[in-house]
């Protein structure tokens, strides 16, 4: 007999099936977290065998132990090159904890002497000063966990999306079951979405695999998600290639790029179900940045590629205007990575989004506004 | 101009006998009727995109050919319990008009609903086997199938035939008598050979198991000539070999070559049914028969400009999907085995088709989904399994039905009863009139065979 090891029928009990059951989908909790991982279910048997009743006990689908893989940063998880490790600076890790503890602790004893040599003086002022600091404390504080929950929630979601990379990748059946639980949880209570999800429950049938169930996912629910995404990058778009156009001086271009970028970013993030706070967003678009920083070859060659034949008709016209479309493409690219970032299912078909129709947009809205501007002084000449 | 718009699909639906033709085309038809729900094709992008506007069965074109009974079929399906439609015996045919919102350039700008006509041609998977002969002559039919017959499990099942033809002289004349006796005892050779406990596929001439409409011509009665001696060429006009080889040369030119004149030229889609649950079943002999058939069929149906098809019957086959039938008697997990099987066993054929430009895909289906995916524990791990009804039992069973290979078995792995795909009822369908029968993957072969058309 040669060494495959292939398998023959075995016949269970009726009582032991489980089947998966779609309703229990809405009732799945954060709890259960940390159980999925690809894997295949293994047995080793030769002979037919009928089980009995008694012996067979029943585990729920859902509930896959399997060991956790460590987490790999995002953008290098696509590959598995070994990264060496930089250089050990030269300050030892505790420095800044030291000098931060060192600053608050000296703040604090500043705010006790100073709260006690005003007692001292008068109590009724004491006892103001002392609740205008208590307020700062308490606003301090629930800033503080505010920030803790964003940050919660945007590693969710960023454990959500590795999770259907494995997920996608391994091309398994039947694991991706929790993990489109959560994306359920994630979108149920949204207006507008339940009916999208129910039309995604009743088009998935127990032959698809967890690729097959993804791409449905990705069909059913998460289009018009992107639809909208990709709507606001380009509006945003518009909006930096105009006041770029428009702005006198070369600084104010800076700052309101970087304004409608971080806005957009949030925006973004907000509409996936990141909801970020000002603070955590701050992560967010360093991510943003790294993941532009990262961006392939290939891409940046095509973008540039297209701004350089593109361009150079606009900058014929003039540098500024070429200016603001360019900090318009530069947006739109940034909106684009950032759908890619906070997107909780991973983009894994030829859906992914890209920015070949922006340029066109903003340079037509541009235009639109040199178009219109003369005509209104020329008609009352006429 | 709305005419020239339209488009038309031929689709040849090529399968051997017993690979589940008939279903295969229920299920097709039935899917696209119900495709205003939606539901059930996820995966084909009319229907997922809303594009689709609904489907009829309309009058065929050609009007001497008896239609499909897909009523008939379906009714097979929905009586309570339901029973599987019966096995072709003749040919037919059925058109169907499929309304969508075009996506053309000019179209989409008129908003405009085109309609895609689809023919679909059901025929009697024993005849496929009748394509290869057209390139043989009598003489070489007789060395193949001399040869073939010195095998198990053929040696066995042929001896009355064997023993009647070793009586007879190739260079004497024969009487009429004779003639049909010897083409009598081989017919029967071929029905025991068809038989479900050796369930070989590789059964030429095709007319003899299924006639149709020829029962009982002269024209088939002929057999082979087994151990035909080597200067037959000389042997006078009224000897046994040459009225056998007269006989042989009418049967490919006025039998085979009209049917596939008539009925394969102007094909463009082509969809190659393949049970191979039954034949990894039935052991090593039938399986490597099956692969045999499929291969020499694939070999005839050349699609290059040189095939053979192409010469006589100027076939231009522009897609070709390769499908494993009844995916839904394994654990879904399996799919990709069954696939990845189907893509070993032909992978030569599949290369040359492709090679002449020819869209090429393999894919593992279930046009009628008679089982339900479920897991269970089998000593402590967790176990996916099928549940369903097997055919000829009431009650519902549940299984791992073992695993299938994803490499060719060798002649080692076939020693233990290793495989034994259990087969299914057809589900209960009788209250299925608002919704398309469920399946495995029709969506993905339907956008694949029609999805640039529409």
């Amino acid at each position: 007999m040669s060494n495959k090891n292939w398998k023959a029928p075995v016949f269970l009990d009726l009582a032991s099936l489980e089947e998966p059951n779609h309703d229990e989908w809405s009732q799945i909790t954060k709890t259960h977290h940390e159980v999925i991982q690809p894997r295949k279910t293994v047995a080793d048997f030769k002979q037919p065998v009928v089980l009995e009743a008694s012996s067979v006990t029943v585990e729920p689908v859902a509930v896959v132990v399997a060991p956790q893989t460590e987490v790999v940063d995002e953008f290098l998880a696509a590959d598995d090159v070994v990264v060496p490790e930089s250089k050990p600076s030269l300050t030892p890790d505790w420095v800044w904890p030291a000098v931060g503890a060192t600053i608050v602790v000296a703040m604090c004893l500043e705010i006790v002497f100073f709260l006690v040599g005003i007692f001292t003086e008068h109590f009724v002022l004491g006892v103001a000063y002392l609740g205008l600091f208590g307020a700062i404390f308490a606003a301090i504080a629930y800033a503080v966990r505010h920030y803790y929950d964003d940050i919660r929630r945007l590693s969710d979601i960023s454990e959500l999306r590795a999770k259907g990379e494995g997920l996608f990748q391994a091309n398994d059946f039947g694991q991706s079951h929790q993990y489109m639980g959560e994306l359920i949880n994630l979108y149920q209570a949204r207006p507008g979405m339940v009916h999208r999800l129910e039309k995604f429950v009743a088009k998935r049938s127990d032959s698809h695999s967890d690729r097959d169930t993804m791409l449905l996912f990705s069909e059913n629910v998460m289009k018009p998600l992107d639809a909208k995404a990709y709507e606001i990058t380009v509006k945003r778009s518009k909006e930096t290639a105009l006041m770029v156009v428009l702005s006198p001086f070369a600084f104010l271009d800076v700052i309101l790029t970087l304004w409608r970028n971080i806005r957009l970013i949030r925006d973004i993030a907000s509409l996936y179900g990141g909801r970020p706070g000002f603070l955590s967003s701050m992560g967010l678009i360093k991510k943003v940045l790294q993941s532009l920083a990262y961006a392939e070859v290939g891409e940046l060659l095509a973008d540039s590629a297209a701004e350089t034949v593109g361009g150079s008709l606009v900058a014929a016209l003039s540098t500024h205007i070429a200016h603001g479309v360019g900090s318009g493409v530069m947006t739109a690219r940034v909106g684009v990575h950032a759908m890619k970032i906070c997107r909780p299912m991973p983009f894994v078909q030829n859906d992914q989004p890209s920015i070949k129709g922006v340029r066109k947009a903003i340079i037509t809205s541009v235009k639109g506004v040199f178009d219109k501007e003369p005509s209104k002084y020329a008609e009352p000449q006429v | 101009m709305t005419r020239t718009l339209d488009r038309s699909v031929r689709l040849a639906v090529t399968g051997l006998s017993g690979s589940g033709k008939t279903v295969f085309i229920t299920s097709l038809i039935n899917q696209i009727l119900h495709g205003m729900e939606g539901e059930q094709l996820p995966f084909f992008e009319i229907v997922a995109a809303g594009r689709f506007q609904g489907a009829k069965i309309i009058d065929q074109t050609n009007l001497h050919v008896p239609a499909f009974r897909y009523d008939k079929a379906m009714q097979c399906l929905m009586v309570e319990p339901a029973i599987w439609p019966q096995a072709t015996s003749g040919i037919s045919e059925i058109r169907l008009a499929i309304r969508f919102k075009d996506q053309g350039m000019i179209a989409k700008r008129f908003d405009r609903v085109s309609t895609l006509y689809l023919d679909i041609i059901d025929y009697p998977g024993e005849w496929l086997l009748d394509l290869p002969l057209l390139d043989m002559t009598f003489a070489q039919w007789c060395q193949e199938l001399t040869e073939m017959c010195e095998q198990e499990p053929r040696v066995s099942l042929a001896q009355d035939w064997l023993a009647y033809m070793e009586k007879l002289d190739a260079a004497e004349p024969a009487s009429d008598e004779q003639l049909r006796e010897a083409a009598n005892l081989y017919t029967q050779f071929l029905f025991e050979t068809k038989k479900s406990e050796h369930g070989l596929s590789f059964l030429q001439p095709g007319r003899f198991t299924m006639p149709g409409d020829m029962k009982g011509a002269p024209v088939l009665e002929f057999c082979p000539i087994p151990h035909l001696p080597e200067q037959c060429a000389q042997f006078s006009k009224k000897s046994l070999f040459k009225v056998m080889e007269q006989r042989f040369e009418y049967y490919k030119n006025h039998v085979v070559k009209q049917f596939y004149a008539e009925y394969f030229s102007s094909f463009d889609r082509q969809i190659v049914l393949v049970d191979i649950l039954k034949a990894l079943n039935i052991g090593s002999g039938s399986f490597n028969d099956m692969r045999r058939s499929v291969e020499s069929v694939l070999k005839s149906f050349q699609y290059g400009k040189s095939g053979l098809f192409n010469r006589l019957f100027n076939v231009k086959i522009s897609k070709l999907l390769f499908a494993a039938t009844k995916a839904d008697h394994v654990t879904p997990n399996q799919l990709h085995h069954l696939e990845s099987f189907l893509k070993h066993m032909i992978s030569e054929s599949q290369n040359n088709i492709a090679f002449e430009g020819v869209a090429v895909d393999t894919m593992a289906l279930s046009s009628v989904k008679c089982t339900q995916a479920a897991t269970s524990r089998f000593q402590g791990q967790p176990i996916s399994c099928i549940k369903g009804v097997p055919k000829g039992d009431t009650k519902e069973v549940a299984l791992f039905p073992g695993e299938v290979p994803t490499e060719i078995p060798t002649q080692d792995d076939w020693l233990e009863e290793r495989f034994n795909f259990i087969e299914f009822r057809p589900p209960s369908l009788h209250d299925i009139k608002s919704k398309g029968v469920p399946h495995i993957r029709m969506d993905r072969a339907l956008q694949f065979l029609l999805g640039d058309k529409v």
